[in-house]
This record gives structure tokens, sequence and C-alpha cells, in this order.
């Protein structure tokens, strides 16, 4: 152990010695490193961290698979939320469960005395909320059940918000606060620590008692299914008895409200953190398995490295051993070595990291959860930090092993440029090739598929022209702007954006295609009677008379809503759009025909007239299949604050503070928020992400495994200076050494796009969920995948085979 | 068969130049077996690298079987020395991954020569050398003497005008050594023109006419008692 000291400062000599070498190591395993650190920190956040909570794992998500209404034919699959009266049932009766409690994602606006009105985000929670999430208060108190009853308005804030609000006064307890201006009494404040995944960025928690209010509330309309539930279960009771249990309470219900949890049919339980990671499990499995295929090809690299390194010291070796080296100590001088790069590779990996996990927040989807939660802990640092050792060892294990069992006879008497002596390096150096060559292949279909299906998606037609418009939100509280109230403010604003200087058009509708809104309201058509338990349900819209117009979205037949339709009490109208028409009036006509929406701003539904049919349009995802969706004049139903969306000439990002202008003379109290200028962006941002991602990745490992190409080819061309030489002298003509070369170099790269292919084929069925329109064995991307990367190849071997071809015989043989 | 005149090879090294072959001047017939002789550093190789063809920093003029090379391109050079000229090594210089028929067979393959016609020819040269037992062997699987034979029938197979030798039996022991000279005899007996570089009087004494070189110049030619007395005329 004493000479590990003089193996260390023999390891500081050899990098001073070749400091090119030791710079093209690190920078290599930092690469990898750091790119499969910075995807780890995302998948371990997401998927392996377990939620900050006391017994995470306890923790479940209760919610009703649904039975689409009417002769649809769909399967009874789709998870969602479930309404407050079936949740108080739920927790009155399930004993499965220590507590249970609801949640549902609101906006505020919040008004203060100092500072202007602002839009913050907040949940609705049932009592028991933090009570289950084992969090206590860092002032104050949590809510009481009696607070959940209408009338009630009680607030827990945040830290931040008490912070920067209040100045973290302590006296803050009891104090009121302006919500939808009304006024909040807060009786709690959470700890500074405390962020529900699901809802991050809330600021404010208050009870349901708002939804228990008014004339027909919301909070106690069993078909009003809105709010999502979670559970910690019982000590002692696991997942499938708690299922059991719940399948036959929501049985129960089924049968005890028939007209209202008809579709409704059993319960989902499952843990709280599959139910918010949901569907991004693949897709980050996907990234993690790509990405580790880029740290196996920087592994191939540095391998190929040190192999030709070891064979370059040979004599150097041989001597060592001739002066009394063990076996031993020369692997452990080797390993110290590849080691220390390998560390060092590491540290500029976790550099790296720490630079992506900066400009995270720029490059991720803003909807992936626990994205706040991203950082780099300590388990990040463990993984960068195994991943350095296991990497060093992987690719030092050869060459280590070559340099102990040199015959230090052998390697003192030949030069390193025995042909013989090279035949095993040849072969590790091509299986190196090879497997890069293969792994390259398969990160670039991969790369390809998600590129094809991305182009895909953003050609996709949305129905609408997206095209220089601008969609924002208006606060209206509720207790201000109810009915004639809120139309009246809508067409007021509509008219001073729509006299802007260039502003071609306003409108409104609630909700607005592709900002993240979607209502379905059941309805019947008097033609085509059915139960109510039957009803068909579909989208809704409550939109401005010009709507279409202004949207750009075709008419089929009939007319749009015009002028008749701004006035509340116009003969009440309905326009469908193709999907609804074909699925709801087959074969018919249904112009003039009736329907009678759910959706109203009376106590009854009114049977209403179609008018038009329009096309169909995308309203939550380009992905998504035309759907039914219906749209009633929003002046007929004036019941939810609605979206505005301007179209303009030139940057719609640069009406930013003309609209927000506007707003304020119209009334200063209200905030203008949700501000976009891209509606396709948000519903493509995840596979953006997927597919830059895999893109970069695919480029990289390219990159690496054309320098691998190359580098091996140079090396091989260099240990055959002198057999090169000589063909040259036998008769050969410089193109035949080029080919000689070139070929060497194909075979090996053809080698490696074959076993490529077999592992796309093999793989690229895992991408199949992930991809739009695109099959996962498309034959355009594989093709041009592999030609791609034959032709990038081909110009990896052909500089140093123009090189070979460019030696001078005389002086090959004279390097003898 | 080679007429040279006024050749010199020079290096730079630095800001000087160091000549290895001055002022040659040099006559080979067809059909002899010249030997070159002389110490270290004295321009040997040097001089069988410009007769191989494979060297063209030279200066002076270089005819070979009535074509005057100093005028030829490195190409039209290279196409003369594959047609013409067949070169033995030292070191053998046979590819470790090729069997002996494949080395063998390693000059036809860089000419325009059928598959078969190239079986046929490797087949006679491995019977005319009687190394047919050996053909699917590897050259780390012979002796020096074998590997030699190897090396030399590679260098006959295109049967050339001109077989150039450069210390043929220098990693050889002496019976070993005595074979292979005798079947260079053998081979220029039967018409092929031989020039050796040696430093072994013994096997110089297998060729016809023997030439040495001191300095970069000729300072001894058997087929040219007068030369010393002409170069210290001229000079």
């Amino acid at each position: 152990m004493t000479s590990i000291p003089q193996d260390l400062r023999s390891v500081l000599r050899q990098i001073r010695k070749a400091p090119a070498f030791a710079l093209m190591v690190v920078a290599t395993m930092a690469l990898g490193i750091g790119s499969t650190t910075a995807v780890f920190s995302l998948v371990d956040t997401v998927l392996l961290h377990p939620l900050p909570f006391s017994q995470p794992d306890r923790l479940v998500a209760l919610n009703t698979l649904e039975q689409p209404r009417g002769n649809s034919g769909e399967p009874a699959t789709a998870p969602s939320d479930t309404s407050y009266p079936n949740f108080f049932d739920w927790r009155d009766q399930a004993k499965s469960f220590q507590q249970m409690a609801s949640y549902q994602g609101q906006s505020f606006t919040l008004g203060l005395s100092n500072a202007p009105a602002r839009r913050i985000d907040g949940l609705g929670v049932s009592a028991d909320f933090f009570t289950m999430l084992r969090v206590a208060p860092a002032l104050g108190r949590t809510f009481t059940r009696a607070e959940e009853q209408a009338g009630n308005r009680s607030v827990i804030i945040s830290y931040s918000l008490w912070r920067d609000a209040f100045n973290a006064s302590p006296a803050v307890l009891g104090k009121a606060v302006l919500l939808n201006e009304e006024t909040y009494t807060i009786v709690g404040v959470m700890p500074a620590s405390f962020q529900f995944p699901n809802a991050p960025d809330a600021e404010v928690w208050v009870t349901p008692s708002v939804a228990m209010e008014g004339k027909n509330p919301s909070g106690k309309q069993r078909g009003w299914n809105q709010i999502s539930v979670l559970g910690r279960l019982a000590d002692g009771v696991g997942i499938d008895q708690a299922r059991a249990e719940m399948q036959t309470i929501q049985l129960a219900l089924v049968k005890q409200y028939p007209d209202d949890n008809s579709k409704e049919t059993a319960v989902a339980v499952v843990p709280e953190l599959q139910d918010l990671v949901g569907d991004l499990r693949r897709p980050l499995r996907i990234l993690f398995a790509a990405v580790s295929f880029l740290l196996l090809i920087a592994c191939a690299n540095v391998a190929g490295l040190f192999l030709t390194r070891t064979v370059a010291r040979q004599p150097e070796l041989a001597l060592r051993s001739a002066l009394g080296a063990s076996r031993l100590r020369i692997v452990r001088q080797l390993m110290l070595e590849s080691l220390s790069l390998s560390l060092l590779g590491g540290a500029g990996g976790v550099a790296l990291t720490a630079v992506v996990l900066r400009l995270s927040p720029n490059l991720l989807p803003d909807d992936l959860p626990r994205l706040h939660e991203l950082s780099l802990n300590p388990q990040v640092l463990l993984f960068a930090l195994l991943a350095s050792i296991l990497t060093g060892l992987l690719f030092t294990a050869f060459p280590a092993w070559r340099g102990c069992r040199l015959d230090p006879a052998i390697g003192l008497r030949h030069s390193t440029r025995s042909a013989t002596a090279g035949r095993s390096q040849h072969r590790l150096h091509s299986a190196l090739i090879i497997g890069e060559t293969a792994m390259s292949l398969v990160l670039l279909v991969g790369a390809g598929l998600l590129i094809r299906s991305f182009d895909k998606l953003l050609s996709v037609d949305p129905g609408f022209s997206p095209q220089h418009l601008l969609t924002f939100r208006v606060g209206m509280p509720s207790k201000r702007f109810r009915d004639d109230k809120l139309l009246r403010l809508a067409q007021q604003l509509q008219s001073s954006f729509s006299v802007l200087p260039g502003v071609r058009d306003a409108t409104f509708a609630y909700p607005m295609p592709l900002t993240g809104g979607d209502m379905n309201i059941s309805f019947t058509i008097p033609t085509h009677p059915t139960s109510a338990a039957e009803a068909p349900s579909a989208r809704v819209s409550l939109v401005a008379a010009n709507f279409f117009q202004s949207m750009q979205i075709p008419l089929r037949r009939g007319r749009f809503f015009d002028t008749r339709e701004e006035q509340p009490d116009s003969p009440p109208a309905i326009i469908i759009n193709q999907a609804f028409a074909n699925r709801y009036f087959p074969g018919e006509d249904p112009l003039g025909k009736r329907v009678q929406s759910d959706i109203s701003s009376s106590d009854q539904p009114q049977s209403r007239e179609v008018v038009g049919v329009v096309g169909n349009v995308t309203r939550l995802s380009l992905e998504e299949s035309a759907q039914p969706e219906y749209y009633i004049p929003f002046a007929q139903v004036p019941i939810g604050p609605p979206v505005f969306a301007i179209r303009v000439a030139g940057d719609p990002a640069s009406y930013d503070q003309t609209v927000r202008a506007t707003v304020v003379r119209q009334d200063p109290s209200l905030p203008v928020y949700a501000m976009r200028t891209n509606l396709l962006a948000r519903s493509t941002a995840q596979q953006r992400f997927q597919t830059l991602l895999i893109s970069i990745f695919a480029t990289l490992a390219i990159l690496l495994s054309a320098l691998g190409l190359y580098a091996v080819t140079s090396y091989m061309v260099a240990q055959r200076t002198l057999e090169l030489g000589l063909r040259m002298t036998l008769g050969a003509r410089r193109w035949d050494v080029l080919r000689l070369v070139l070929d060497r170099g194909l075979v090996l790269c053809a080698t490696g796009l074959a076993l490529g292919l077999v592992a796309s084929v093999a793989l690229s069925r895992y991408l199949a969920t992930l991809l739009f329109h695109t099959p996962a064995l498309d034959p355009i991307t594989f093709s041009m995948t592999t030609l791609l990367l034959l032709a990038i190849s081909t110009l990896s071997c052909l500089i140093p085979a123009v090189r070979a071809a460019r030696l001078d015989p005389n002086q090959a043989l004279r390097q003898e | 068969m080679i007429n040279i005149r006024n050749l010199a090879r020079s290096y730079k090294t630095g800001h000087t130049e160091s000549f290895v072959l001055r002022r040659i001047q040099l006559q080979i017939r067809a059909g002899e077996f010249v030997t070159i002789m002389g110490p270290s550093g004295a321009g040997k190789s040097s001089l069988l690298q410009v007769l191989a063809m494979l060297d063209d920093h030279w200066h002076g003029e270089f005819t070979f079987e009535d074509r005057a090379v100093h005028t030829m391109t490195r190409k039209q050079r290279a196409e003369v020395a594959r047609q013409r000229i067949g070169m033995v090594f030292q070191s053998y210089h046979l590819l470790d991954d090729l069997t002996v028929a494949e080395n063998i067979d390693l000059p036809l393959s860089y000419k325009d020569i059928s598959r078969s016609n190239r079986q046929a020819l490797v087949a006679d040269t491995l019977d005319r050398f009687s190394i047919v037992g050996k053909k699917d062997l590897y050259p780390s699987q012979l002796s020096g003497g074998q590997q030699q034979l190897v090396g030399i029938a590679r260098a006959v197979i295109h049967n050339p005008s001109l077989l150039l030798a450069d210390e043929p039996t220098g990693n050889l022991h002496s019976a070993q050594a005595a074979e292979i000279m005798q079947l260079f005899r053998k081979l220029n007996e039967q018409g092929t023109t031989i020039v050796q570089v040696t430093h072994s009087e013994t096997n110089a004494a297998f060729g016809t006419r023997t030439i040495e070189l001191r300095d970069g110049w000729i300072t001894r030619d058997t087929a040219n008692p007068m030369l010393h007395a002409v170069q210290e005329t001229t000079a």
C-alpha cells in the first residue's frame, strides 16, 4: 500500500505527458456521465423519489372509472374525477382509510392594499387534506369539517405568500385577505418546505364552501365530476382490500343514484405516485435507456483510447515488468490512471448536470410533475460517483488485463508495429466500433421516429387558424360579475380589444380550444329520446357570436352565430361540429333539428335549434381524434369567465402591454393572466421535449461513434504503416490502399449497422406509444437513418484512408 | 538493363543537406547478379530504393530497360516497378494475417489477373519452391529460412526481370543463408537479373559482380577495375 502515492505520482506524470489524451477521455466521460446524470436526476425526481410526506407509500389516489353514456361503444377505462356528494359518501362509508381528502385546482384574484391585484393559484381542499398528508402548519391550524359548509371563508396561505405579502408577521392569523373580491380569514400558514406535487404553485388553500352555495350549487350535484380524491390507507390494509371496499361502495352509489352515477361504475385505487406520474413512466424510461446508450458509446470510445494507449505503452510496461513489477501492481497503476480520469470526467459531468438543471425550467414541459423538486441532491451525486467508478473500471478492464499479461521479453523485443501482437487489439477495437455503431443507430432510429412523429403532429390541422393569435384570461370575480354583468363585461372588453391598432379581430369563449379547459355536458335530442341515465354527453363551448369567423373555423352547413345571438333573450340556438353531426344525426340533415343541452342559465334545460354545422377543432391536444362538440352563444349561457382571443397583425407577444392597459382602463382591479402566443406549443411541449432530448443524444452518439471510428481507423493505419508500405512496394496502387483501409472501416460499420437495425426493430416497439401517426417500423426512418450513419461513418474512415493512400512506401519501410 | 548517370540523393536536416548518394554512374546488364557492399550508412539501401523506384527524391538520369525513369511520373514509376521488379527484404515482411499462399498471391492481387490464373500461378510457385505443404500455414508457424523462402517466392511470382534483395540473409543462420543464396543463383541462371545488398563476403561470392559504396560514392566495381583511376582523373 505504501506504493500507492508513487502510483498516483505516476498517474499525474502520465496526464502531464499526454494532456490531449487525458482531455479527450475527461471530455468524453463528462459528456456521457453528465447527460446520464441529468436524465437520472429527472427520473429520480419524477419516478423514484418518494413523495415528500410521511409514509408516502400509504397514500393512494381514487378515481372513478367511467362508462361513457349513450351507445357510443367506448370502453369503461378512462379514470376521472368525482363529485363532492360521491366523495362525502366515500369518506363516510370507507373503513380502509385513515383519512380521505379531496382537492380541486382553483385560481384566485388576490387583492392586497399595497399591491395591484394579481392572479394566483390555489386549491379547494376538504378538511382532512393536511392531516392526511401528515403536514402541520407553520402557524395556526388546518381546516375543520365545519368549515366545509356554505358561508365559510377560511384560508390557509403558503409560506412565500406570508413572507412576501405579510412580511412574515406572526400576527397574520385572523387577518383578512381578499380573494376574488371576497374577504377570507387566514387561519394558518404552511411551512416553507410544503409543496403539494399535484399543484406545486398553489399559494392559498380554501375549503369547498363556495361550491356549496347558490341556487343549484355544484358541490351538491352528483354529476359534477370536478374533484380529485386522495386517501391514506389504514394500518394493515392493503391496496387490493381498499379497492374491493371502494368497488362495493361505488356499486351501491350507482344503484342509489342511477341518473347521475350510471357512468361511474368502478373506482380505481392506485398509489398516489403512480397516479401523479401517469403515462410519463414510459417516456422517462425510454429517455434513460437512450442516455445509457450514449454513456456506453462514450465508454466504448474511451476504452478504445485506453487500449491504443496501452499498446503504445507496451515497451514501458514490459520494462516495468522486467524490473520486477508484479501483475497486480501494473493492473493497479493502469486502473488508477483510468479511475482518476473517469472521476475527473464524473466531476465534469456533475458540472454539466448542474448547468442542465439550471436551464431545465426552460427546457422541460411545464406540465411535468414534481419539476420543482428537481435538484442536484445526494442521490444524484451518488449516481454520478458510481457511474464514474463503474465506467472507469469498465473501460480499463481489458487494457489492464492485456497490460498485466504482457510477456516482458516480447514487449521489449518487438516494436508496437508488430501485426501479430496487434491482432487481439484489432479484434477488441473492432468489437467496440461495431457496438458503438449499433447503439448509435438505435438512438438515431429512435430520434428519427420521434422527429417524424413530431413533424406529423405539427402538420395536424387544429381546425382553426392559430397564427397571429393572442389568448389570455381576465380575472372576473364571480361575486361582482355574474350572468348579465359577466356578459356585459366580456362584450365591453371584446369591443375595446377589437378597436386596438393592429387588432384584426377579438372574440371570447368558455372554454377556448387548446388553452387547457374542457367541459362535457349531457344533452338529449328530442327526435332520439333516451332515459336520463342514458343521455349522451359531448364537449360544449360557450362562444361569442363572432367566434367562428375570428378563429377561422370553417362553416360546413347553415350559418354562424350573428348579432342575433349577442342578446341574452335571443331564440336558443346551437351549432354542432361535423363529428357531432356524423354521430348523432347520421344520414340526416341536422339543420333545424332540436338539441336540449343540460347546460343552461336557468333551472331547466332549453331546447335549441341547430343553426349550423362547423368543422372539427382540436380542443385539448393535437393528438386527439375528432370529438363531437357543440357550441352555444355565450350571451345565452354566461356562466364562466371566458378566455379572450385577439388576432393581430405582426407578433402577438408585442400586444401584451396594450391588452393589459386596455383591461386596466376598463377596471384596474381585474388582472390579466395566462397570456399565450402559441397555442400549439403547449400541446406539443412534451413531444418537443422528448424529440429534442433524444435527438441531442443521437447527435452526440453519432459524433462519438464517428470520432471512435476515425480514431480506430487512424490507429489501424498507424499500426499498419509498414504493411501498407509493403503492399505498395508489392504493387498496390493508392486506390488499392484507400480501398483496403476504407473496406475494413466499412465492414465494421456495416456489421454495426446490421446489428443496430436488428436491435432497432426489437426496441422501436417500446417507442410505439410515444409516436403519432408513425409506425414503429417506419421504413423511411429506418432507411434514412441507416444511410445517414453509413455516410458519416464513411467520412470518418475516408480521412485516415486518404492519409494511408498518400503514404510514401519508402518512408513506411524505413519505419521497420 | 539499368543505366544510371550522375545520380545524387540527399536529405535535408535543418539547414544542412546530407548526401547519401553522390554522382552515381552505374550500368547493369540483363542477367547480371550484382552485389552492393559497404559499411553501414554508405548508401547501399538508398541505392536499392532508387532501383526499386520506391524513392523519387533523387537527381540525375536513370534508364530502366530503355525507359527514362527520370522523366516518369510517380504513377508511371510505380507501374513499371509493379510489372518488372521484385523485392526481397531482410525481415521478410510477410503479412502475419495471411497464409503462405495468400502472401505469395499478394503481388498478383494488384494486377489484372483472373482469380483462376492467379491460383494456377501460386500453385506453380509453391511447387517450384517446394513449399506446397506449407501453403496454409501462417508466417508465425515458419522458421526464418522458410519465411524468407516465401518472401522470395512472393518476389518472383510475377516473373520480374529485376530482383532486388536487401540483406536477404541478415536474419538467418549460415546454413539457411547458403540455401537462400543457392536459390538466388538458380533464379539468376534462369535469367533474372539480381541486385543484392549485403555485408557478407560469402553471399557476395554467389554474385557475378560486386560494387562497393562508401560515403555515397561508388568506390569499387569489379566490372570496372579502372573506376578508381577514372574518378581520380575526373576529380
